[in-house]
């Protein structure tokens, strides 16, 4: 499986998403201390409450990877039946099922290592500047190794989360369709409306979670028997 | 007979629709097998059946001597295949979707991708990304894949599309070579008579998704016999001539004509006794059947579809 997720990574061209993995955190490191700095600045931080920095971070990053892990799922496995190239692959003497794990835990590992940096380099960022942008970062509590666990098990659900995006890119044959649909995640699951959002609604998750399991299901499910159109 | 691959009434039903029905090839070990077929027939969905793409509806498929199951995997290992248009990762170099399907294949033999390069003349344009070759050059490619891995069993689904003629002729004569020299058996469609024709040893004929011939060519030849064709005024009197005065029974009436197949027969001889009998002869001459008439009519309607050439 190894194997078979790094040719994956290979043939993806995984460096073009390094790059832009990259980029994103350079943009998202300014963005947040200028933000972070906003806040204090208004104080508004404190009417927030001190874990502001937090959760603002955690939706940046999550809201850039959920559309990233979309983007990479309508290249890695909607692209392969626009362009012919699942045919190809179902032609090889690999078990389908197979074929598509890798696809997806090649997406998956890849954004969820992404989206971790992406939060450890922004913390760091915020707690190496505090000194000079005196943002209150008390609650980043980097000794804690709870904070990582938490970290963790929020980013693997939250890359999990966007995997919905692809049986709508699959049943739609379209990549545009996959994109769309993680932005669309992104909005219900990262999004405020006044003062009602369901960022920290665990049951929603859970929902998520669900669903994200039958999508995987679905994806899977007589695949060994299905014809490659 | 040992057949490297053959199916047993091989049916395929999509929305309802049967386009392949009860198709039941048989190819020999060794062989090229020609598939003909007007566009639309039913070859590449044969033929992506029989490369694990599609699954049949009923019926079965046998390859090395294994009746294939959704879980046959083991069998794409023993096979090239291209079907309908070979694809490629257009943004990696010839070379580099060479490597790749190596991989894939779990294949590791040193120098197998440059000779596959060579073969099918593609060396110098290798390490240039695919996006920039020529619908000839992926075509190339794509026989370059599919003979990558040594395979036992080769299935091209009209391997010469976007070739030149001298493209064409470089195909032929590698599936030839391949054949002969490494014992590769290949199962090739095609539209065009005259392709599969030059190589094939024996042909299957599908029309309407129906497999309405399967003989060998060398059989072919044999009856694709010539005749002598004559008009005459009173076919009935003519008729009895040749019968009585000639004694030629081998022969077939039609209207104003009579198509004699006895190969002892002389056009001298039959003209003087037809004269002779007092039976005006208004032409007469030797024709053969040729292999064009022969497929036309197994084609039937498709008449037009098939290309000679």
């Amino acid at each position: 499986m190894l194997k078979l997720i790094k040719l994956e990574w290979k043939k993806n061209n995984v460096g073009k998403y390094v790059r832009n993995a990259l980029i994103t955190v350079a943009v998202l490191v300014p963005f947040i201390l200028a933000m972070a700095g906003e806040l204090e600045g208004a104080q508004t931080v404190e009417s927030y409450g001190s874990g502001m920095i937090n959760a603002s971070i955690d939706l940046f990053a999550n809201m850039c990877f959920m559309v990233f892990t979309g983007a990479m799922l309508s290249a890695f496995i909607v692209g392969a039946y626009e362009n012919r190239t699942m045919g190809l692959m179902f032609s090889y003497p690999i078990r389908r099922w197979k074929i598509l794990v890798s696809k997806m835990l090649a997406v998956w590992i890849f954004n969820f290592a992404a989206v971790i940096v992406c939060k450890l380099v922004l913390y760091g960022a915020v707690v190496l500047t505090k000194s000079y942008t005196h943002v209150t970062a008390d609650s980043i509590r980097l000794t804690d190794p709870f904070f990582y666990v938490q970290m963790l098990v929020g980013s693997a659900v939250m890359v999990s989360v966007s995997f919905l995006a692809l049986p709508v890119g699959l049943m739609a044959r379209s990549s545009k369709a996959a994109v769309i649909a993680s932005v669309v995640v992104v909005c219900f699951t990262q999004g405020q409306i006044g003062q009602y959002t369901l960022v920290n609604n665990i049951g929603f998750h859970a929902l998520l979670l669900a669903l994200w399991a039958v999508a995987v299901f679905l994806t899977l499910r007589g695949v060994e028997t299905r014809d490659v159109m | 007979m040992t057949y490297i691959l053959q199916t047993d009434h091989l049916t395929k039903t999509i929305g309802g629709r049967q386009i392949i029905k009860d198709v039941s090839l048989h190819v020999k070990k060794g062989e090229i097998y020609g598939f003909l077929g007007p566009n639309g027939a039913g070859k590449s969905t044969v033929m992506k059946m029989l490369a694990n793409l599609w699954k049949p509806t009923s019926g079965s498929i046998e390859m090395f001597g294994e009746i294939l199951t959704p879980s046959s995997y083991g069998v794409l290992k023993r096979m090239g295949s291209i079907i309908e248009f070979p694809c490629f990762y257009e943004h990696m170099t010839g070379r580099e979707n060479l490597r790749l399907h190596c991989e894939y294949m779990g294949y590791y033999s040193p120098g197998c991708i440059e000779e596959a390069l060579e073969l099918l003349d593609l060396s110098s344009s290798a390490d240039k990304k695919v996006k920039s070759y020529s619908l000839g050059m992926k075509e190339r490619l794509g026989i370059a894949r599919a003979f990558l891995c040594r395979p036992e069993l080769l299935i091209l689904d009209e391997p010469t599309n976007g070739l030149d003629p001298a493209g064409m002729k470089r195909i032929r004569t590698l599936l030839k070579n391949m054949s002969l020299e490494r014992g590769i058996t290949i199962l090739v469609s095609s539209h065009i008579l005259s392709e599969i024709e030059s190589v094939a040893d024996t042909v299957g004929v599908i029309c309407r998704g129906e497999l309405t011939k399967e003989i060998a060519i060398r059989e072919i030849e044999e009856m694709s016999l010539s005749y002598i064709e004559l008009s005459v005024l009173d076919v009935r009197k003519a008729a009895y001539l040749l019968t009585e005065n000639c004694g030629i029974t081998n022969f077939k009436i039609l209207e104003d004509k009579i198509r004699i197949y006895d190969p002892g027969a002389s056009t001298k001889e039959l003209t003087k006794a037809l004269a002779l009998g007092d039976v005006d002869v208004t032409s007469i001459g030797k024709k053969a059947e040729t292999l064009e008439d022969y497929f036309l009519k197994l084609t039937g309607e498709a008449k037009g579809h098939v290309e000679i050439n």
